[in-house]
């Protein structure tokens, strides 16, 4: 990120920890699932980022989403996340499926 | 005043050229040396005639003769690389990594090294990226910059070349700048 148009110099840094976090978070909302369950790496892809995602495949009741569609929900809200937040270019999302969570989402009076 | 700007131009002639003494003196030395083991051998050997016949033997032992011919393409190959460096340390500039430039009234040396560090600096500054992603070196007219770029933010090399040229010219030298980013990045 390049100093902003404020006039005052200084620099905007975010570790790598904090962009783990905030990609977790992101997972976690479009897939569904409890945060426990989702795994994140970050790595570097010819200068953009590569965020690999594990997830559970969320069985609720009351959606009738194909896991396909869920992937690609968690690639767009993954790639916007990061662009909005942290400000990166996300390259590539890879999204791998591993093991099955049965959710019931309750709505909270 | 004007002996002063001779001093001045002596001095950073001086400081900014390696000198060429203990190269001249590790090579008379060694010419000296091997100049009078040569004398104090041929003198003794005149004296007391038995002395050739016992340098031929430990000669002898030390190559035999079947090693006559891998032994002197050794030595030559030896002293060939010997006179190679020698040239090189008499003919070349010997330039030392420090450059120098007079104003009005102060005459200054600065090293490459310092240089270098204010052009990543200002570089890391104006690209708002860590200062230990950037690395500068420089030449005798280029200042090179390598920037690895942090994952998915896009380094502008022109502001990064900009950077690193009014940088040194700030600081009264001038230099070509060299930007050249990594095609690898680091996640922070």
């Amino acid at each position: 990120m390049t100093a902003g148009d404020s006039g005052v110099l200084g620099r905007t840094t975010i570790s790598a920890r904090a962009l783990q976090h905030l990609a977790t978070g992101l997972a976690r909302d479009a897939a569904r699932v409890p945060r426990r369950d989702v795994a994140v790496v970050l790595s570097d892809e010819r200068g953009r980022l590569r965020v690999s995602v594990t997830v559970p495949v969320a069985l609720a009741d009351d959606r009738g989403r194909s896991v396909l569609q869920g992937a690609e929900a968690v690639r767009l809200r993954v790639v916007d996340g990061m662009r909005e937040l942290a400000g990166r270019t996300v390259g590539t999302v890879d999204v791998r499926y591993s093991g099955v969570r049965r959710i019931s989402e309750r709505r909270v009076s | 005043m004007t002996s002063e700007r001779t001093i001045y131009r002596r001095v950073l002639r001086r400081e900014t050229h390696s000198s060429r003494t203990s190269a001249a003196v590790v090579a008379a030395s060694v010419a000296i040396a091997i100049l009078a083991a040569g004398v104090i051998g041929g003198v003794w050997g005149l004296l007391d005639p038995r002395v050739a016949g016992e340098a031929r033997v430990w000669f002898d032992e030390a190559i035999p003769v079947g090693n006559r011919a891998a032994a002197s393409v050794a030595a030559g190959v030896i002293a060939l690389l010997l006179a190679l460096v020698l040239i090189a340390l008499a003919v070349g500039p010997g330039r030392r990594a420090r450059r120098a430039r007079t104003t009005e009234r102060v005459a200054l040396l600065v090293d490459d090294g310092v240089l270098a560090d204010a052009v990543a600096d200002a570089v890391a500054l104006r690209c708002g990226i860590d200062r230990r992603q950037v690395a500068t070196t420089l030449g005798r007219s280029s200042v090179t910059v390598r920037i690895t770029p942090t994952s998915g933010i896009r380094v502008d090399d022109d502001a990064a070349a900009a950077a690193a040229s009014s940088t040194m010219t700030a600081l009264g030298f001038t230099a070509t700048p060299r930007v050249r980013v990594e095609s690898g990045g680091v996640v922070a």
